[in-house]
């Protein structure tokens, strides 16, 4: 898990590098995590935003999720199992993974909670 | 996160709560629309492993949290600025509670498969809340550059090891696909369930993601359900034999590791001295 090295502008080229738009970018400073179907930041991509701490599911993602950026500034932990059980990874604030295989989490999130709500 | 804006908060917290400025007192009553509030029991706080020293505790966490609030708030003060500090709050370790589903009869009772908060996390909510977020975009601006610079200068990248994160889940998943001792433990427990007049799910993770427990009018059948899997649990001992097939495999992968493992303490040590010494700066 990389730091997301962004700010202000930097932020769009960041995630531009990543393949998402200056309009995703906009989005993704609104402390939210993004999951994506493919590593890299590619295909599918899913986002839960901060309002509330539990998100039990990733939906259509679920077990799905191979890489993820964290854009909030509250740590998320992510679960391996629904209603956050079985192993858990924690995101810090302002993290990214291109690649969830090196650590054993590909297609294999399926409920998270964010730490701080609300994060901004 | 101007201080009047807080201060407005708090007054209507302290009105509602009868209470001072700090959060109020965590109740185990809780609305209906959110989960209850349930600190770990003995049993979920007793459940250890030894990868647990190799990875940020609760205290950690918070610790780093509240460094970078501090530092946060030392910029936007420089910026015209100004934003009450997070309150300390008081956090239970209990860093695998969950990882076996669900293990607590109040718990199962209360919450049925879903999660409860803690007391800690409650607080918490309560106090970020309470503070209020930024007025205009002009201060959420100048709110995320602090948070981003306060961020980068607290968490330290090696304290993530993705070979730690690998390990214990290739660990979770052999000792559940695989271990003779936890496979039997498993076999008891369907056969509790199936007694019990449940569902013969293949294990207990499987029983916690029925999709059926989405769906609010299934709350009964779920509360049920889970409050059986605690029973069956403990009836056949699975939590303690799957503990145990972990801890072997996790105990012996530390030392086939020593390095790398010991670069993750190091990294933790480093992490949460200079959290430390941010926060006690403010004193």
């Amino acid at each position: 898990m990389k730091k997301l090295a962004v700010a202000g502008i930097a932020l769009v080229a960041s995630f531009s590098v990543l393949t998402v738009s200056p309009a995703e970018a906009r989005l993704a400073d609104r402390n939210l995590i993004t999951f994506w179907e493919h590593d890299d930041y590619q295909g599918t991509r899913k986002d839960f935003t901060c309002v509330s701490q539990q998100r039990e599911d990733l939906g259509a993602l679920e077990n799905k999720a191979s890489s993820m950026a964290n854009a909030s500034y509250s740590g998320v932990d992510l679960y391996s199992g629904d209603n956050l059980t079985g192993v858990r990874y924690y995101a810090a604030p302002r993290s990214n993974d291109s690649d969830f295989t090196n650590n054993g989490f590909d297609n294999t999130v399926e409920s998270l909670r964010f730490r701080t709500v609300p994060c901004d | 996160m101007i201080a009047g804006r807080w201060a407005r908060g708090c007054l209507m917290l302290a009105l509602m709560s009868g209470a001072a400025c700090a959060a109020p007192a965590p109740s185990a009553v809780s609305n209906a629309n959110e989960p209850p509030v349930i600190d770990p029991s003995a049993e979920g706080r007793a459940l250890r492993l030894p990868f647990d020293a190799y990875k940020r505790t609760e205290a950690d966490i918070e610790l780093a949290e509240r460094a970078v609030d501090v530092l946060a708030g030392q910029c936007l003060r420089q910026k015209g600025y100004s934003q009450p500090a997070l309150p300390a709050v008081t956090v239970v370790e209990a860093p695998n509670r969950r990882r076996y589903g669900v293990i607590e009869p109040l718990v199962a009772e209360q919450a049925g498969y879903h999660a409860p908060l803690t007391s800690a996390e409650k607080e918490r909510e309560r106090a970020d809340r309470a503070r209020g977020g930024p007025r205009d975009a002009a201060e959420r601006s100048a709110a995320h550059d602090c948070l981003q610079g306060s961020t980068g200068r607290v968490y330290v990248d090696a304290a993530d090891s993705p070979l730690l994160a690998r390990l214990e889940r290739e660990i979770f998943e052999e000792t559940r696909t695989k271990d003779v001792h936890v496979r039997s433990a498993f076999d008891a427990w369907r056969s509790c369930m199936r007694v019990r007049g449940q569902e013969e799910y293949a294990d207990p993770l499987a029983a916690a993601a029925d999709d059926r427990w989405q769906d609010l009018k299934s709350a009964q059948a779920e509360t049920a359900a889970a409050v059986a899997d605690v029973a069956c649990k403990k009836e056949t001992d699975l939590v303690e034999v799957w503990r145990r097939a972990e801890e072997e495999l996790q105990a012996a992968a530390v030392k086939r590791h020593p390095a790398e493992f010991g670069e993750v303490r190091q990294a933790l040590e480093k992490e949460r001295a200079e959290a430390a010494r941010i926060v006690q700066s403010t004193r």
